[in-house]
């Protein structure tokens, strides 16, 4: 009896182990290099503790003319105007909320230096649609981002 | 042995979720040269890149916005309709109130769809208004001009430089009240323009446009241009003949504009027929003024803008006629004096 009770616990354990797993897995399929829409930016997304969140890793145009780094100096902060544009946070506060849907984060816009609400939606392991928007959804465009890979050396 | 298997299970459990691949962020300084070199994730991926609907530097769009027009004092000289004489009327002001609503229904790479709908409340004020008897200016002095309609906007990117623009409207324009709705009030207007947006700081396009702006009903190429220039503080916002205007940023929450607007109607006069024995079924307004003025809009609370306008309203058309006899000579030839004006909106603005 007491092994048949060992047995069931350990298959409880494994149970319960196996699908917290493919729940963490299910949520980190958003994590990885991604392309916006327009192809002039990529974002890595990356999980820290139970949040998600993305910053700018690559430009198209990484520089003013003069030659110097694009920094961010639309943003209304002062303080922060001196803040290189490549290795911004860009995206922060991004919760799983099952279904492939992320929501609760916000999505900082350079050119006009302006956060907006967000959510993001995973269409494919390769494909998320990113909604910026002002209150409620309604008001708000969506991008749709492509995952990219780094080239093997 | 019981133990062991337990243990092994527990084990087993801890390394599974020790696997998951977190990549939690690094706060360490990063070799950003190597996300230069990418590739597609999914070999099959053909996903084409579409332009976006704004040029950098480009005014915000505005999602709701309410305003108050005000027309400092001018005059109207009317002519003559049926058995009354035209005369000459002074109006301290014309003012009103405007609303417009824009809502984004479909908004993403492939293609945005908006809807909208507005509304226009404009009062006449004259100066004498018990020795008016011109049926015109009696209607405009009671009732005002009222304007309310729908629209929505297509806005459909077809690669990564060309696009199209498709826009319908229809608004009910009359001298009514609000509750009193004719056939003859409602106007159909639309735009197409296929464009092109070679990099982020122009696009252009050309198009065709049915419009009331000039006051009847009129069909007339149209073009669209939007510039910034590579210093990114100045620009232009050109949509001819209907506005253009020289655009000045001083930063991206605080803008300048000097330019000027082409703005008009046709609006059906009942008043002017139920209160008078004109002998006429549809006869409208032809109201079309061009506004030469600078405007200065700004963010005073993040996506909430004010915009505060000035300028002078130059009237270019204000005339009566009878659009079932279209032939016919126009039953009113009015003229009106031109005048300063003003304008402050409270606006949500895009994203």
């Amino acid at each position: 009896m007491k092994k048949y009770i060992y047995l069931m616990v350990s298959i409880l354990i494994l149970t319960i182990s196996k699908a917290q797993t493919s729940e963490v897995l299910e949520s980190d399929k958003i994590v990885g290099l991604w392309e916006v829409g327009s192809g002039k930016a990529r974002v890595k997304i990356t999980k820290y503790g139970d949040k998600f969140g993305g910053k700018i890793v690559w430009l198209k145009e990484p520089t003013y003319p003069d030659g110097t780094k694009k920094v961010d100096k639309n943003n209304p902060d002062e303080t922060k105007r001196t803040i290189p544009l490549l290795g911004y946070n860009n995206l922060l506060g991004f919760s799983y909320k099952g279904k492939s849907e992320y929501d609760g984060g916000t999505i900082y816009d350079p050119e006009n230096g302006s956060v907006y609400n967000c959510n993001i939606s995973l269409q494919d392991d390769n494909t998320i649609e990113v909604r910026g928007y002002i209150g409620v959804s309604l008001f708000g465009r969506t991008d749709t981002w492509k995952r990219v890979t780094l080239k093997a050396k | 042995m019981k133990f062991n298997i337990l243990l092994i299970t527990l084990f087993y459990s801890c390394i599974s979720v020790a696997q998951t691949p977190i990549d939690t962020a690094k706060t360490e300084e990063e070799d950003f040269s190597m996300y230069a070199d990418v590739e597609a994730a999914s070999s099959t991926d053909k996903s084409k890149i579409y332009c976006s609907q704004k040029i950098l530097g480009l005014s915000p769009s505005k999602l709701i916005s309410i305003g108050f027009d005000f027309v400092g004092a001018n005059a109207i000289d009317t002519d003559t309709i049926g058995s009354y004489f035209g005369n000459t009327a002074d109006f301290n002001n014309n003012s009103g109130i405007r609303f417009a609503a824009n809502f984004p229904v479909i908004s993403n790479n492939k293609v945005i769809l908006s809807l909208g709908v507005n509304y226009l409340d404009f009062k006449y004020s004259a100066v004498a208004k018990e020795n008016n008897i011109n049926p015109l200016i009696n209607s405009l002095n009671k009732n005002g001009l009222r304007s309310y309609g729908i629209n929505a906007t297509l806005f459909k990117p077809f690669n990564a430089k060309l696009f199209g623009v498709l826009q319908l409207a229809a608004d009910h324009n009359s001298a009514g009240k609000l509750d009193q709705f004719h056939e003859n009030a409602i106007k159909y207007s639309g735009a197409a323009i296929f464009g092109c947006k070679p990099h982020d700081r122009l696009q252009y396009g050309l198009g065709v446009s049915q419009s009331y702006r000039g006051g009847a009903l009129n069909y007339f190429p149209i073009i669209l241009y939007n510039y910034t220039f590579k210093n990114k503080k100045w620009g232009f916002e050109m949509l001819l003949p209907a506005k253009a205007n020289v655009r000045y940023t001083i930063n991206p929450r605080n803008l300048l504009f000097a330019g000027f607007e082409l703005e008009g109607n046709s609006y059906y006069m009942d008043p002017m027929m139920t209160n008078y024995n004109l002998g006429y079924r549809n006869i409208q307004l032809q109201r079309s003024e061009i506004r030469p003025r600078l405007t200065y809009e700004f963010s005073i609370y993040n996506f909430i803008w004010l915009s505060i306008q000035a300028g002078y309203r130059v009237g270019y058309k204000f005339n009566v006629d009878n659009v079932d006899y279209k032939a016919d000579p126009l039953i009113m030839n009015n003229k009106v004096s031109g005048s300063y004006y003003f304008n402050v909106s409270l606006n949500l603005v895009s994203p």
